[in-house]
Order: structure tokens, then C-alpha cells, then sequence
């Protein structure tokens, strides 16, 4: 059986979304039950503060279901290395509330809108600063550690780094001092020092 | 002909762990033809609402453009009757008249407002007057279809779920649902008794562009009358059966006989479209081995032959080996998604129908995060909306929110196809 980590609901194995509530449900047994209130539906997992939920140990699931081996983004342990980036902060260059710095923890840093309902309690928190809602509640990740990534996380208007191309979801772009991001319709300027 | 049919069966996975317990695979049956359509001759009962309500934001104006455009591009093979009903039903033209002199007919149309048939909607006359019309022309050679559009709710809605099911295998029905006043449940399911099409229609000004590609789609039927006959093996059950494209929405009265077969029906196929059905299968506990699920007719007719079939059959293998088991199939969860998703939206919707709006919020959140996953954005944006417009009115039964949901089962309702390609890696990194 596959529990819902949402609602607790008991599925049979190999079902895709919760019988009860529709969350979509991890391949393996689930993790911790305590993981995350979100729903597990998003992209790229990691919703809030802690970095990310721990693989699905493999060895330690002996539920039949169908093992998707679910390489989960595994390469991103927020180790504060000595060189750990600590002082690094958003500044909104346009749109929004221009001038507004938001500080950058090591770890996970989710960038869009507080929606207790979605389990969506970002870091940097655009509720207020943004209220065409051009941004997602869950709308990209920033990671922290002796180096900077940012990740779009399924967004709708997406996420652009030095006005490139819109960022993959999925796929982490690096990021270094002073490059730019848009995100929905507001501009950051980032700083690692 | 038969050569041009693909028909294939499509398992979420290929091979299974030989674990102890019942599970879930989900088995999608698909058909397409191949090549050009063979452009049946048209045999269309075209019905309209006159009701008072059709005046409203120039709904009749446009209608009377569209059927027009319509009857303009006829061919010469084809039958076209128009039918107006409100308290009444009027015969507007015959297929006869249409074909005998188009300007006076169409003169007729713009004067549809002069019918002196009331101003209520009884939907059923329409449909009986209009399906007489249809049987004076009627042949299996010949694509026939009732084309019903309306904007209100009928009086006998029973009835006319009755005749469009009665007539399935002979007439088919398209349904078009304008403004938001109008009983979608019942245009839905009037149109999947005939694996017809049903089109929301929340604006008006797009009337004669919904018509002419309902008739591009009647130009492109290459087979007609088709159906999925199933029969699963021993132990298998059947939790749900889906539609699952082009159009998505759950078969009702899908269950297996005795023999464990069933029926699933199709209607008529555009040649290049994919049609299918996915099958949630509870599949038992076995020993390691090959083992058939089900075997599957894919049963149609055309023009030159009637009652032809595909057969084809859905193997997994039981393992004990994790490693062997893999990946599942990207294509097949791509639509197990999209059909969960549409799911989801219904389950919403009877939530907020017995007041658990908590629940209802909950669940369409769950449905946004798919569509989000899948970059469905028409889709995303509609759920949103309605989403809020649930939030802020604590129902459904304000404008906006009826509104945003038409809006949003019409959005989830239409399969989004992927390239089999594009799908094999970008899906299932989880």
C-alpha cells in the first residue's frame, strides 16, 4: 500500500494520484510522514525551508509498488561548505517595491507568493511586492551552498537569468554576483559577497 | 483499407514485481487511422435554440452567421436539414430545400427570429424533429450527425439524453453550450453517448469558428461506428475506464459481464487522431511469467466495409527482479495524468456541491500543481481562477464561477497529445 503523505489516505500500489485527495503519490513508500504539507504534486519537490526530502531509500522500501528508482534531485546537499556563500541577498531592481532586499539562507530558498492553502511558504515572499501575481506560488528555488543555482519549479510566467532563455523547470541554472533574474514580472539583482 | 488502421494496447509498465498484494496498472488502448479521411457524405440534422434567452450578446446573430457559413460550404453529396426549437419545434429547412436553392434557405435563417415558436426550450422536440429529417437521408454510407446548440436549461432533459443514446450506433450528436446558463452535465453526456464532440462556448463571437471546425473534423471521419470490445483475464478487475483522447471524460456504464467483457464506444474517428481509452486495472499477486491482462477488438466500420477489427492484446511480465521492472511508459502516464487531473476538477466540483469548499480548495490545488507539471497553461490559468472565485464566493453559483468552470472542464476535458518522443525523458524524471 502507498500512504498519501497529504491526507493519509491508504492507496494500492502503482495508483499515480490519491484515491482520496489527488495528490500525486511517490512511486516508492513515502519518505517521512511529516515531510511536507504541500502537495507533492509540484516539479521539483522542496517547497519550504529544509533542503530536500531525503531520497526514498531504496533499500529500506520493501513495499512491492513500482520502484521508479526516483532519482530525485540527490546532488544538492546543502553542505555550509567553508566557502559557503553567507551573505548572499535579492534586491528588487524593477517592478514591485524597487530597493527591497530579501537575504538568501544557505539551503533551499523558494522564491513566490504565501499561500498556506498550497503549502507555499517561500523565503522570498513576492505576495506584497507583486500584485499582478505574476508569480507562482511555488515559482522557483535558489540554492545555497559554496555555490548558487536557481531552479524554475514548474512556474507559469517563468524564470529568466540575464534575459536568456526562459530556464527549464527542473533544470538549475548557476547563478554569480550581479546577474540579473526576472521572475514573473519582477527583477532581482543578485550578490554573493 | 484494414492496413491503414493502427490499434495498439499500452501498458504503464511492462514488467511488474510478483509482490504479495493487488495492484494498479493502467492499460491504455489506443486506435488511429492513418492517411486522408475518405470524406463520407455529410447527413447533418443542424438544431438551434430560438428560446428568448438566444438574444441575449447577439447569441442568435452569430448562430445565423455560422449556419450559414455552414450551408455554404456543403458539398454536393451532402444533406444538411435545419431545425429551430423553443416551445416548439420548427423544420426551417429540409435537406431538400438546402440543397434545392441555398439563398432562399439562408434568407430563411435570418429570419428565424420571426418563427412563431415561443420563447421556452424544449430541447427534445428540436431533437425528434431533427433526427426525422435526418432518417429521410439516413444510410451507413453517409455521416450522420445531429449538430445541437443551446444556451438554456431544457424541460425534459431525460428525453434527450434518451434519444441521443437510443440513436448512438445511427446518429451521432455534437452538443454546443453557449453563455453559462445551460446544463453542461447533460451536453457532455449527450455527445459521449456517440463519442460526439462537446464545445463551451463562453463567447459568443466564437460560434462560426466552433462551427466550421466541427465540420472540418465531420470532413475528416475516416471510420465510423467504432467501439473497443475488452475482455480482461482471470483475477483482473476494473477499478475505472476512461476516455482518454481527444476528448477526456470517465465511461459511465462500463462494466464487465460475466464474461468479463466490455464495450467502450468510439463513434466516429478523424483519420491521423488518436482515440483511445485508459483502463485502471487491479491486477493480482502472481507467480514470476508472462501473463496476458486482456485482449482487445478494436471494431469499425467504412464505407466500403462494415464490421471490420483489429485485435490486439496486453502482456506484463511478473518479476522478482526490482531492477527489471524500470521506468513506467512516459506516454501512457502522460495521459494517465491529464485524465487524473480532469478527475480531480470533478471531484472539486461535487465538494463544493456539498459545501466542503476546504476540501474542494485542496483539490484543485492538487489539480493546478499537475497542470503546472504538464505546462498546461490554459488549463493552469482557468483552474486558478476558478480556485479564487471558490475562495472568494464560498460556491459556484455566482457568474464568474460558473463562468471559470466551464471555462476550466473545457480546458482539461481536450487531451493535450505529446510526441511520444518529446514525452520519453521529459515525463518521468521523478
Amino acid at each position: 500500500m502507498i500512504r498519501c503523505s497529504e491526507c493519509g489516505h491508504e492507496n494500492m500500489d502503482g495508483l499515480e494520484y490519491c484515491d482520496a485527495c489527488g495528490a500525486k503519490l511517490p512511486a516508492v513508500a513515502p519518505p517521512a510522514a511529516e515531510s511536507e504539507s504541500a502537495p507533492s504534486v509540484a516539479v521539483g519537490e522542496p517547497s519550504t525551508t529544509v533542503s530536500v526530502p531525503e531520497p526514498p531509500a531504496e533499500a529500506a522500501a520493501p513495499e512491492a509498488a513500482a520502484p521508479e528508482a526516483a532519482p530525485l534531485p540527490v546532488s544538492v546537499p546543502a553542505v555550509p561548505a567553508a566557502a559557503a556563500l553567507q551573505n548572499a541577498k535579492l534586491t528588487v531592481v524593477r517592478g514591485g517595491t524597487v530597493g527591497k532586499v530579501f537575504p538568501l539562507q544557505l539551503g533551499d530558498n523558494l522564491v513566490g507568493r504565501w499561500d498556506p492553502d498550497s503549502g507555499a511558504f517561500p523565503e522570498v515572499d513576492l505576495e506584497t511586492d507583486d500584485p499582478e501575481a505574476r508569480i507562482s506560488r511555488k515559482h522557483a528555488l535558489i540554492r545555497i551552498s559554496d555555490t548558487a543555482t536557481i531552479e524554475d519549479i514548474g512556474s507559469l510566467n517563468g524564470t529568466f537569468v540575464n534575459r536568456g532563455r526562459r530556464l527549464e523547470p527542473g533544470s538549475p541554472a548557476a547563478l554569480k554576483d550581479g546577474d540579473e533574474i526576472i521572475v514573473g514580472k519582477t527583477f532581482f539583482k543578485v550578490s554573493l559577497t | 483499407m484494414a492496413g491503414a488502421i493502427g490499434f495498439h494496447a499500452l501498458c504503464s509498465r511492462d514488467a511488474v514485481l510478483s509482490s504479495a498484494e493487488n495492484f494498479i496498472l493502467y492499460l491504455l488502448l489506443e486506435a488511429k487511422s492513418q492517411g486522408q479521411g475518405v470524406r463520407l457524405p455529410l447527413n447533418l440534422g443542424i438544431v438551434l435554440d430560438r428560446s428568448g434567452s438566444m438574444y441575449d450578446e447577439k447569441r442568435l446573430d452569430h448562430v445565423v452567421e455560422a449556419v450559414k457559413y455552414l450551408i455554404d460550404h456543403l458539398g454536393p453529396d451532402d444533406r444538411a436539414a435545419v431545425v429551430a426549437f423553443a416551445d416548439k419545434a420548427a423544420v426551417v429547412a429540409t435537406a431538400d430545400q438546402v440543397l434545392g436553392d441555398k439563398a432562399r434557405v439562408k434568407r430563411a435563417i435570418d429570419d428565424l427570429d420571426l418563427l412563431e415558436i415561443g420563447g421556452g426550450t424544449q430541447m427534445a422536440l428540436g431533437m425528434g424533429a431533427a433526427l426525422a429529417e435526418v432518417e429521410k437521408h439516413y444510410s451507413p454510407n453517409r455521416l450522420n450527425r445531429l449538430l445541437l446548440l443551446t444556451d438554456g436549461q431544457t424541460y425534459e432533459e431525460r428525453k434527450c439524453l434518451d434519444l441521443a443514446r437510443q440513436q448512438r450506433e445511427r446518429v451521432s450528436c455534437s452538443t454546443l453550450g453557449v453563455g453559462i446558463e445551460f446544463n453542461e452535465k447533460l451536453l457532455m453526456e449527450m455527445a459521449e453517448a456517440s463519442g460526439a464532440n462537446y464545445h463551451f462556448i463562453g463567447d459568443p463571437a466564437t460560434i462560426p469558428g466552433i462551427f466550421s471546425s466541427e465540420l472540418e473534423g465531420l470532413r475528416n471521419v475516416a471510420l465510423t461506428n467504432a467501439r473497443i470490445e475488452v475482455r480482461l483475464s482471470v483475477g483482473v478487475q476494473l477499478k475505472e475506464v476512461f476516455r482518454s483522447s481527444p476528448q477526456i471524460y470517465a465511461v459511465k456504464d462500463a462494466t464487465p459481464d460475466a464474461e468479463r467483457a466490455l464495450t467502450i464506444p468510439l463513434g466516429d474517428l478523424e483519420a491521423g487522431v488518436a482515440n483511445s481509452a485508459l483502463l485502471v486495472l487491479v491486477l493480482p499477486p502472481r507467480k514470476p511469467g508472462r501473463i496476458r491482462i486482456a485482449q482487445a477488438s478494436f471494431c469499425y466500420d467504412t464505407p466500403e466495409a462494415r464490421g471490420q477489427r483489429e485485435n490486439t492484446e496486453a502482456v506484463v511480465t511478473y518479476t522478482l527482479d526490482r531492477e527489471a521492472v524500470g521506468k513506467a511508459n512516459g506516454y501512457v502516464m502522460n495521459l494517465v495524468d491529464q485524465v487524473s487531473i480532469a478527475k480531480l476538477q470533478s471531484q472539486a466540483e461535487a465538494a463544493v456541491a456539498t459545501g466542503n469548499m476546504d476540501k474542494a480548495t485542496r483539490l484543485l490545488g492538487n489539480a493546478i500543481a499537475g497542470t503546472q507539471r504538464l505546462g498546461n497553461t490554459k488549463a493552469t490559468q482557468a483552474l486558478v481562477s476558478l480556485q479564487n472565485e471558490i475562495k472568494k464566493t464560498q460556491s459556484l453559483a455566482g457568474r464568474a464561477a460558473k463562468t471559470q468552470l466551464l471555462t476550466a472542464q473545457a480546458a482539461l476535458r481536450k487531451t493535450q497529445l505529446l510526441d511520444p518522443e518529446s514525452v520519453k525523458d521529459a515525463l518521468r524524471e521523478e
